[in-house]
This record gives C-alpha cells, structure tokens and sequence, in this order.
C-alpha cells in the first residue's frame, strides 16, 4: 500500500507541461486501479474443482485408469520462499555495502548444499513408477469393491489418446496424475512431506471433464532429511494411499 | 488554477492510504466459508444422532471472535470461533446423513461430542523477496457413545495452507485450512468404524 501511494503521489508531483489536466486524471485513475489489481492478484485462489453428480456416472460401464507422477521436489532451508536466485542476487547486491555476517552465510550455503545430497538420496529411492501403481491401487480397490463400473482397467503402457481408449471400448478416462511431490523446510532441521494429486474423469465420447479433483495432504509429523533417507518410502505410500482414496469416496459415496 | 483540480483525488488517496497503512478490523463472515462436497465414509454409517456439547478455545483471547492480529490489521470472524467450528462439524456430519441436537439432561443421541480448538491462526511471512500467508486450523474432538462404557473415541485433526502473497487472501487461505480440517474428519477411517461399532 505504501508503494502505490508513493508511485501515484510520484506520478502527482511529474509536471509535464504539455499534458493537460484531464489526460493527467485518467492517467492517475488508470495507475490507482492497476496497482491495486496488482496487490490483489498476489494472492493464488485455489483451484476450481468439479464435482460429481449422481447421473454423472450412469452412462459409463467401462472405464480406463491413467497414471502418471512427477520426481520429488525438495526445497531446502535456505531457498525457503525465496528460491537460490533471490538468495545469490541479494549477496552480490549487499556485499559491497554491508559487512557481511559470512560464516552466517557460509553455513546457510553449507546446509544448502548438505540438504540437496540428501534430497537426491532420497530422490533416487523413489521409482516414479510404483508410484503410480499405488495411487491407481489406492483409488481402484474401493472403487471396485463398491463396484461403481463394470470394468475399471488400469492401463500401464502411456496410451494417452482418447481416440484410442474409445475404439478399445472405454466410456471413459480417469487420469490420476501425482503433480507433486515435495519436501518443505519447515523449522529446525525439519522437513514436511506433501503431495499434492489430481484426479480428472473424462468421456471420451464428448471430451467432457466431469469430475476434477485434487487432493493436496501432508504426512502428519515432521521429520528429519535423515529420517526421511530411511523412512521416506513407507511415509510416502502412507499419504498417497490416503489421496487415492479420498478421490475414491467421490465416487463410492456418491449420493 | 488546473493544478487544483487534481486535490479531490489526492486527498481521498491520502485518505485511504492512511487507512490502509495504520491498519483497521477486517471481519470475516462465516457465512462465506465454503462446505466439503466430496465423498465421504460418513455416508456408509446408518443414520446417528450426536448431541454436541459448546466446544473450548484453548487459546486464551478476550475475543472470542479473533484470529489474528497482522501489524496493525485485527482479523476477526462474525461469530466467536468456537461456535463456528463446531457448526461446520455438524454441516459435515448432516451433509452425510446424520443428525445433530443441543446437549440437554434428557437428550436422546447416541454419542456426545466436545471439542477444544487448539489452533486457528492466520500469519504472514515476509521473505526476501516474496511473502507467504499461512492459515493453520487445529481441533481436538471426543466423542462418547451413550452410555460411555461403549467407547469414547479421541482424535485430533488439523489443516493448514499455505500460499503466496499478502493480507489480501487471508479469508480465502483460512476457508482452505478449515476445509481441509473438516475433511480429515470426514475422511477418517478410525472415526468411520468408531461410529459404526
């Protein structure tokens, strides 16, 4: 608010001559809501989301799963919010000017770098592929067992094209993709681990998403990159086991 | 002469410029926040009665309506917090088919509810170069089965979201918190079996 006021009262003090005084008002008005446009958009709304209806599903027998995951995303101490550029821009700015605490800094680069090795080691324990054979068993078995369709297939070699799935027989798409998955640094030497998953329902008849979902949970303590290097896995399946089926209760509980 | 005609408009800047740097209350109306639509287990349990007794903040504030005081900006709900979280419990639980009465001596239900809020903040982080809002929801629930030498059931549940940019989306980041905490509770498989024993 400080800066509006302070670009609109700069703008106030310019003196142009040849401006006339309306053009100015217009100008002034335009700069005011532009800045206030801006100040409200800096904050993300949360997806839109679709949900079931109890028709939605009458249409559909046969049903193809799709899966797919991204590496896990691991944002260190010292990135917290800012992001390494932001962090290395800053010092070459203030380096001249200021004294700098560098041991402060040296350390900040030390775990920095300490907390990318061990984001890696547990990057490399992760296969991205079984992980989405157990977002699609998290979701399908209760799906399955409520018998909601007559056939759910979970097709695991990538056919992306719903020409494709429809000349197979499918009604419809369900695409469950794992956007992220990601370790934040929250305090201390704590990390938290979040996935953050979509669902999406499509037929494939009319191209008609209609149901879009997206669960974004996160494992209920906080621990250790340390702890995460030998426990990370069994944490991981625990949330996305709960994701696969909070998305399944739309459809099991549909009323 | 023609400079003159710009003071209105710098007046009424200056005017809400002032506003908005010293700060003021920012109410929340609780009729705002949205309910889950998603499914939930709730829904497979045979209709129960729960009679829910007023639920504790454990916070200590004189205000039983505040969530936060961000610099100068007192961020409040229209309604003290724990009444509301107690009703957005109760919206859940009828929206999957059950029912809900005021604890009385002669209630007839099948479990009583308490609750105690330990957790509904709201802050802002100013970073480096970016500023992050964080709301965080936090409910410690017990429900007991009437009679209680049926099982007392104890569980706390907690939500949180975090996202970018300032005071301008705290409603919008509280609602996501609050909505995210109610569906732990909708979707808990313990409390499921619980109230189906």
């Amino acid at each position: 608010m400080r800066l509006i006021w302070f670009i609109v009262k700069a703008n106030d003090s310019t003196r142009v001559p040849r401006m006339n005084a309306l053009m100015k008002m217009r100008l002034r008005r335009c700069l005011c809501i532009c800045m206030a446009l801006l100040l409200v958009s800096c904050a993300s709304a949360p997806p839109k989301e679709t949900y079931l209806t109890s028709n939605s599903l009458s249409s559909i027998k046969k049903v193809a799963i799709l899966a797919s995951a991204n590496a896990l995303d691991v944002t260190p101490a010292t990135q917290e919010g800012t992001g390494a550029a932001g962090l290395g821009l800053a010092i070459a700015v203030l380096a001249p000017l200021l004294i700098l605490p560098y041991v402060a800094i040296g350390t900040a680069a030390e775990r920095a770098h300490t907390d990318s090795a061990s984001a890696k080691e547990i990057g490399t324990k992760i296969d991205i592929s079984s992980i989405e054979d157990k977002i699609v068993q998290a979701f399908t078995t209760p799906i399955r067992k409520a018998s909601c369709f007559d056939r759910v297939d979970y097709i695991k070699n990538k056919i992306n094209d719903d020409h494709q799935l429809s000349d197979a027989g499918y009604n419809a798409v369900i695409r469950l993709v794992i956007k992220n998955i990601s370790l934040t640094h929250l305090a201390g030497d704590n990390f938290g681990l979040q996935i953050h998953v979509q669902g999406q329902l499509t037929y494939l008849r009319s191209g008609k998403i209609v149901w879009d979902r997206e669960e974004v949970l996160s494992s209920p303590e906080v621990h250790t990159l340390n702890y995460y290097k030998e426990n990370g896995l069994k944490e991981l399946d625990a949330i996305i086991e709960k994701a696969g089926q909070n998305l399944a209760y739309d459809f099991v509980y549909l009323k | 002469m023609k400079g003159r005609s710009s003071y209105p408009h710098s007046i009424v800047s200056l005017m809400v410029a002032i506003l908005l740097v010293t700060g003021c209350t920012h109410i929340l109306k609780t009729s705002d926040f949205s309910t889950l639509q998603t499914g939930s287990p709730l829904r497979g349990v045979p209709s129960k009665t729960f009679a829910f007794k007023e639920f504790k903040r454990v916070r200590n504030v004189d205000d039983p309506a505040l969530v936060a005081q961000v610099g100068a900006h007192t961020l409040v709900l229209d309604q003290p917090i724990t009444t509301f979280v107690a009703n957005q419990i109760r919206k859940e639980l009828e929206r999957n088919g059950h029912k809900f009465v005021n604890i009385s001596s002669d209630v007839k239900a099948d479990f009583i509810v308490e609750g105690s809020i330990y957790d509904f903040t709201y802050r802002v982080q100013q970073r480096l170069f970016s500023t992050n809002q964080t709301a965080h929801t936090g409910v410690k629930i017990m429900i007991s089965c009437i009679p209680t030498e049926k099982g007392v059931f104890m569980k706390s549940y907690e939500g949180a979201y975090t996202t970018g940019g300032g005071l301008a989306g705290w409603k919008s980041s509280l609602n996501q918190a609050l909505v995210a905490m109610i569906k732990e509770i909708s979707t808990d498989t313990e409390l499921v079996e619980f109230i189906k024993k």
